[in-house]
């Protein structure tokens, strides 16, 4: 009982973010494989707890017990195959029953087939641009002029004021909820990487090279991340935000963005 | 083992592991002209 | 090439007048303890000079907003710390430690290649010179991570050939120096020293000089490859011609993984040494102690994609890459319960060695537990570039392979010293050291975790708190160092050593006088005297 309840308390700590400031765990997320990773990672956390308990727990004893100055007197075993063979065996066992989910969530992270909505994602030093492949939108997304002007060294500006510090854009990735969205992710210079935490997605865009993601966004959000490969300067100031609307939402947005681009395009 | 053996065998495991570096060296940089 | 046992008669001729006097002493040295000692002062020095930088980098990140420096500067910080902390501290202490003890504990006179050992050393302030110059040149040192990843390395100012040159520099060392170690274990061993029979200190020493001469040479490749892409016109990472910037990875990671095996694995040897010392008990399974290592050492070659799990790799190739790193788990964790089946129904005391020693058996395990948690490739998609993998690479690194280097200077100081340390001082830089290690690199698991990037100089507001803790650990820690240096410049003050030093010490270095001449084992030790000091 009271092991009980110190394991869901322990559990409750690490799953809730109590505050956003002391946030110990990572999100479940709002995608499906979001939550199997989630779970895939505490899955291994915990089998380190245990791991962690015994092996701890074994020193710790002998740290107390074993000690010159209680009068131990030393053992003179100097070895043991039977031992050697345990503890060899089932650490192999353990990684097998952690192997296998593992693998299945893989196979499912790869399967890029069938989307309902494609954007070709490019990195630039350093801001990104989306292209949505089938309804002709494309922008850049940079940082947020509230975050540019507060970033600058010696600003003045108190960042804990600006809302989103060094999260927020100027134009988000706005999709539908319930959508396969794929991504095709390339660069125009250097190595960036494309991550939002709660999509639990993340890809390099590399120059010459088009890579693939998925996601499937189960719930209405804002969702952000941030570039994860260094590339020069400014790799810290090119956030990326997701907005995942309504179907309905979605579709106006796109014909505002479509009508948009279009007066641009004849005005030029 | 007297001690022209063992300068003898001093210079052959150097040489060798000498060989096994340039080897290496060598081989990726060719794997890198052959795979571009 | 001569060998040690010719240098011995000439010295022999010399010995009554002792080592040559001033600067020539040191900078034509052929001893193995000199060049020991020149390259444990040369790291402690760019323990420091590496540490200054991590200071710069976490005072800047104590606190949201741009402060101190601007973001260029920032990424050349955290750049150079890492480039000199591998490369200038942690590679060279245990090149000291192998320098000063290897001959002591085969019972060999010197190093095989004693004249190219010289050479091995002294390279190094010369790279280090180039590197750290980088500074001062047009467009700063090199900012691109000291994974110098293509094409954003080519993008480094004028100090992009000085870096390429100081990186060859630094691998010519450490190849000459592993091709030594190899040399002198193979060839210049006691009479009656069968392999297994050697210390684990040696063991570890020579799986891990076969690792460096395999794979320094393929960041020789590499960076040679990136010199010529930038001034010879080829195209092996660069996507316009035709190559690719993922085959750098490949080869750099090549190189990467055995290379934090290469500085583990020596690690392993020097705690596998203290342990049984302050257990008063032989070091528990030591056949399967060598196993365990090579086991490590050649796994160590076929996990390297593990660094590169959201590069776009087929299906195939991230299971494979999977599989055989979660594998690496269990020799690390036979290795981990040895020391504990070492300590149990041991008689223990707690001398600084075996304090450090212990410290780096839990922590280095909890690294090693983040370590797992990273081979699980869909969490690894979470964790990748994010501070948990700064946590867990400092968990090995600074609890793991700084604390085994304190643990060995500790523990063999009285042997190269003549006198017993201050144990006061010593165990009070222990328990700054520990408290403050993980003051600094504990929060950054939950930082990485709650979504902070790597190589960002700052952040979101709502990752302050746990910031702040590790800067205020991070000063803490850096000055804690500084008792270090208070141990050592009062090492000679203590009592006299013994030549025994430690009560439950075994192995042929301890029966040579402390300090040790500076000629040992002239002749070799007899069959006797080492069959019993092995036990």
């Amino acid at each position: 009982m009271i092991r009980k309840s110190i394991l869901s308390l322990l559990g409750l700590v690490l799953t809730s973010a109590a505050s956003a400031e002391w946030a110990l765990n990572m999100p479940e997320g709002v995608t499906d494989l979001s939550a199997e990773t989630y779970r895939l990672h505490m899955m291994v956390f915990w089998w380190c707890v245990a791991i962690g308990v015994v092996v701890f727990g074994v020193m710790i004893i002998s740290l107390i017990k074993h000690r010159k100055s209680k009068g131990a007197e030393p053992a003179t075993f100097t070895h043991s195959t039977v031992a050697e063979v345990i503890w060899t065996a089932i650490p192999v066992v353990i990684l097998l029953v952690m192997a296998v989910p593992a693998a299945e969530t893989m196979v499912k992270l790869e399967d890029t087939r069938n989307p309902d909505i494609s954007i070709v994602v490019t990195a630039y030093q350093w801001k990104w641009h989306y292209k949505y492949q089938d309804e002709g939108v494309e922008f850049y997304s940079s940082l947020a002029r509230p975050s540019v002007d507060a970033r600058r060294k010696q600003s003045g500006v108190d960042v804990n004021s600006v809302d989103n510090y060094l999260l927020e854009v100027d134009h988000p990735v706005v999709v539908p909820r319930g959508a396969k969205v794929r991504l095709l992710l390339t660069s125009n210079d250097v190595i960036h990487s494309w991550w939002v935490p709660e999509l639990a997605i993340k890809k390099d865009a590399i120059p010459g090279i088009v890579n693939e993601t998925w996601f499937n966004a189960n719930e209405v959000g804002t969702y952000r991340g941030q570039c994860t490969e260094l590339c020069g300067k400014d790799h810290g100031y090119m956030p990326i935000v997701v907005e995942v609307v309504e179907p309905e939402a979605y579709q106006a947005w796109v014909d505002t963005r479509k009508d948009g681009d279009a007066k641009f395009a004849s005005a030029q | 083992m007297d001690e022209q053996e063992r300068k003898k065998n001093i210079r052959r495991t150097a040489l060798i592991a000498a060989a096994v570096a340039l080897a290496f060296y060598v081989g990726f940089i060719m794997m890198g002209v052959m795979r571009s | 090439m001569t060998t040690a046992v010719a240098d011995a008669h000439d010295a022999e001729h010399h010995d009554d007048h002792g080592p040559t006097k001033g600067y020539k002493r040191w900078l034509f040295s052929t001893n193995h303890k000199d060049i020991g000692t020149m390259y444990l002062i040369f790291s402690l020095v760019m323990f420091f000079v590496g540490g200054a930088m991590a200071m710069v980098i976490r005072s800047e990140l104590a606190i949201p907003g741009l402060q101190f420096v601007h973001p260029e500067f920032f990424n050349s910080m955290t750049t150079m710390h890492a480039l000199i902390m591998v490369f200038g501290a942690v590679m060279p202490a245990f090149v000291g430690l192998a320098n000063w003890m290897i001959p002591l504990m085969i019972g060999a006179p010197d190093m095989a290649l004693p004249r190219m050992n010289n050479w091995s050393f002294w390279i190094l302030p010369v790279a280090f010179g180039i590197l750290l110059s980088t500074l001062l040149m047009p467009g700063g040192a090199p900012a691109g991570g000291w994974t110098m990843y293509p094409p954003l390395i080519l993008q480094t100012g004028d100090a992009f050939p000085f870096l390429i040159f100081s990186v060859h520099l630094m691998g010519i060392s450490s190849i000459m120096g592993s091709i030594n170690v190899i040399v002198t274990i193979i060839n210049m061993r006691a009479p009656d020293m069968s392999l297994l029979k050697m210390p684990m200190f040696v063991w570890t020493w020579l799986i891990t000089a076969y690792l460096l001469i395999a794979v320094m040479p393929v960041l020789a490749g590499a960076v040679t490859m990136l010199l010529t892409d930038q001034f010879f016109g080829t195209s092996f990472f660069l996507a316009a011609g035709g190559g690719d910037p993922v085959m750098f990875q490949h080869i750099f990671w090549f190189f990467g993984h055995p290379e934090v095996y290469i500085m583990i694995l020596p690690a392993f040897g020097v705690v596998s040494e203290i342990i049984p010392t302050f257990s008063r008990k032989k070091l528990f399974g030591h056949d399967s102690m060598v196993y365990a290592a090579s086991c490590i050492a050649f796994l160590s070659f076929i996990v390297w994609a593990h660094h590169m799990f959201t590069v776009g790799m087929p299906l195939t190739g991230q299971l494979f890459f999977m599989f055989a790193t979660m594998l690496i788990a269990v020799p690390t964790g036979v290795k981990i319960f040895n020391w504990v089946a070492t300590m149990w129904r041991g008689a223990m005391t707690f001398e600084t060695p075996m304090l450090f020693s212990l410290a780096f058996v839990f922590l280095f395990t909890i690294g090693g537990f983040s370590g797992l948690m990273l081979a699980i490739q869909p969490a690894d998609v979470q964790y990748h570039d994010t501070y948990f993998v700064v946590a867990h690479f400092h968990y090995v690194l600074v609890p793991g392979s700084v604390f085994a280097i304190m643990a060995g200077a500790y523990y063999w100081l009285p042997k190269w010293t003549g006198h017993m340390y201050n144990e006061k001082l010593g165990k009070l830089h222990f328990w700054a050291s520990t408290i403050f290690v993980n003051l600094t690199f504990f929060p950054m698991h939950f930082l990485g975790l709650a979504g902070m990037p790597r190589r960002i100089p700052d952040y979101s507001t709502q990752f302050t708190d746990f910031n702040t803790i590790a800067s205020i650990g991070a000063i803490g820690f850096g000055l804690s160092q500084l008792l270090f240096v208070a141990v050592l410049l009062t090492a000679k003050r203590g009592e006299k050593a013994t030549d025994r030093v430690w009560e439950g010490s075994h192995g042929l270095e301890w029966t040579v006088p402390s300090p040790a001449p500076w000629h040992t084992f002239t002749t070799p030790p007899k069959a006797r005297i080492a069959n019993e000091a092995f036990d």
